[in-house]
């Protein structure tokens, strides 16, 4: 190797994300740009990048819809809370609506931590929504289908969203951001 | 000019390499400047890859909160030799689910820099622990439901009561529970995400399989920190210990409590 090529190399910035790129690399190690590609090959590069921030801008909306559907689930659980406690407020009321509080605060926290760690929150949503329905299911059968419309959209929703989480993960990397 | 050769192309050999054009990569590159492609794709697995891998740990949670809540909420499951089939398939599930990854967990079942300093420390704070717990939820239990819940009242009526329910309260969750999630789970989502958000996940699994919303407020930090200490240490075993260390305690203060008050 020629100790006077490493000297003399020069530094310039990348013209699609603006980081530093040495002058004899092929492709940017920031973000894939092919430096010394043709004029097509750049161009399909950029076309790419425009497709994947779309891409991304609907994963994450897609993750905010889950998110939405979690604060939707809060407070459903607190009104139903509210409602068990007055109608039986001596009896089991006290009891139903402090674990409906408790339920409907957990699921909050989880739909705003979806804004700060979507693929974490939504998957503890799904997790934590399951094991409710599942407990439902097992104690009381009969409650199954009630409401099944509803729930399987809220399934259906809390899926994409984890879907949507872990594509909008991979497409962050492949554009270089956060 | 031989020497500054030499030099060179031994760093160029300790460098890592492109999985895809296998030139060398300087680290902090995101993307390999000889043939453009992304080295966390190479090294992460694709979507399709974690997709599936959600898959595997969605089905250990749904096999263990069927269970679990069958055992909790069906009457005919209230009994004490059904208690233990259910322990026994969920120990089942966790070993059968960790060895269907065992290439990429095992490492976690060698005891890495083993400290005798170390472990007694960890189990000294899970003694701490529990005692502190065991305290708040018992004053919770009474002042809330006017209730006390025991673990030991479940084996006191069958002979070897004591050890009985130091076997199935203490030694068996500390071994299945760290091997399933703590194990498995959290093994398993690091194939999926980053660390951070892997202990996040598996903790609150953890926490929610138990079905006491009350206890959440210790079961959560406590799994976040058996995580944090599986990942820091790279072993299972610190964790093991902690977890038994836990349960022991609080299966000891019941029997002394239930001793007094007899």
């Amino acid at each position: 190797m020629d100790l006077t090529t490493t000297t003399t190399q020069q530094i310039t910035n990348c013209a699609s994300c603006f980081n530093q790129v040495n002058d004899n690399d092929a492709f940017c190690t920031s973000c894939g740009y092919p430096i010394k590609g043709s004029e097509e090959e750049q161009q399909k590069f950029l076309m790419d990048k425009s497709y994947k921030e779309l891409n991304l801008e609907e994963a994450q909306k897609q993750v905010k819809k889950a998110s939405y559907a979690m604060y939707y689930i809060a407070g459903a659980t607190m009104v139903a809370g509210l409602i068990f406690y007055g109608v039986n407020k001596d009896g089991n009321g006290g009891a139903l609506f402090l674990v409906n509080s408790i339920l409907a605060v957990l699921f909050a926290v989880i739909g705003f931590w979806c804004t700060r760690m979507p693929l974490a929150g939504v998957i503890t949503g799904t997790s934590l929504y399951a094991l409710i329905f599942i407990l439902n299911a097992i104690s009381n059968p009969l409650t199954i289908l009630s409401g099944i419309i509803f729930k399987i959209f809220i399934i259906g929703c809390f899926i994409r969203g984890i879907k949507s989480a872990l594509e909008a993960e991979k497409l962050k990397k492949d554009l270089n951001i956060g | 000019m031989d020497d500054l050769n030499l030099i060179s192309e031994a760093q160029e050999i300790q460098l890592p390499r492109c999985g895809n054009c296998n030139e060398p990569i300087n680290s902090g590159s995101r993307f390999c400047s000889h043939c453009g492609c992304s080295i966390i794709e190479n090294a992460e697995g694709t979507t399709e890859e974690k997709w599936n891998a959600i898959k595997q740990a969605a089905l250990f949670f749904t096999i263990h909160a069927v269970a679990c809540c069958l055992l909790s909420f069906v009457d005919y499951f209230h009994a004490f030799t059904w208690s233990i089939v259910f322990d026994i398939l969920l120990a089942a599930a966790s070993v059968i689910f960790f060895v269907i990854n065992w290439s990429k967990l095992k490492s976690v079942l060698v005891w890495r820099n083993f400290s005798i300093l170390k472990l007694l420390g960890y189990c000294a704070i899970a003694f701490g622990a529990s005692l502190v717990v065991n305290f708040i939820v018992g004053w919770l239990n009474r002042s809330l439901f006017s209730t006390d819940y025991s673990y030991y009242e479940f084996y006191a009526s069958h002979r070897h009561s004591i050890a009985l329910a130091i076997f199935f309260v203490a030694v068996m969750p500390a071994l299945f529970e760290e091997l399933g999630y703590r194990g498995f789970l959290l093994g398993k989502l690091m194939l999926v995400t980053d660390e951070k958000q892997s202990i996040f996940i598996s903790s609150f699994v953890f926490a929610i399989m138990h079905r006491s919303l009350i206890s959440l407020f210790w079961l959560i930090p406590f799994a976040l920190w058996l995580g944090c200490i599986r990942t820091k240490e790279s072993t299972l075993w610190y964790g093991v210990c902690i977890h038994f260390c836990f349960n022991f305690t609080a299966v000891v203060l019941e029997i002394i409590h239930l001793g007094h008050s007899l």
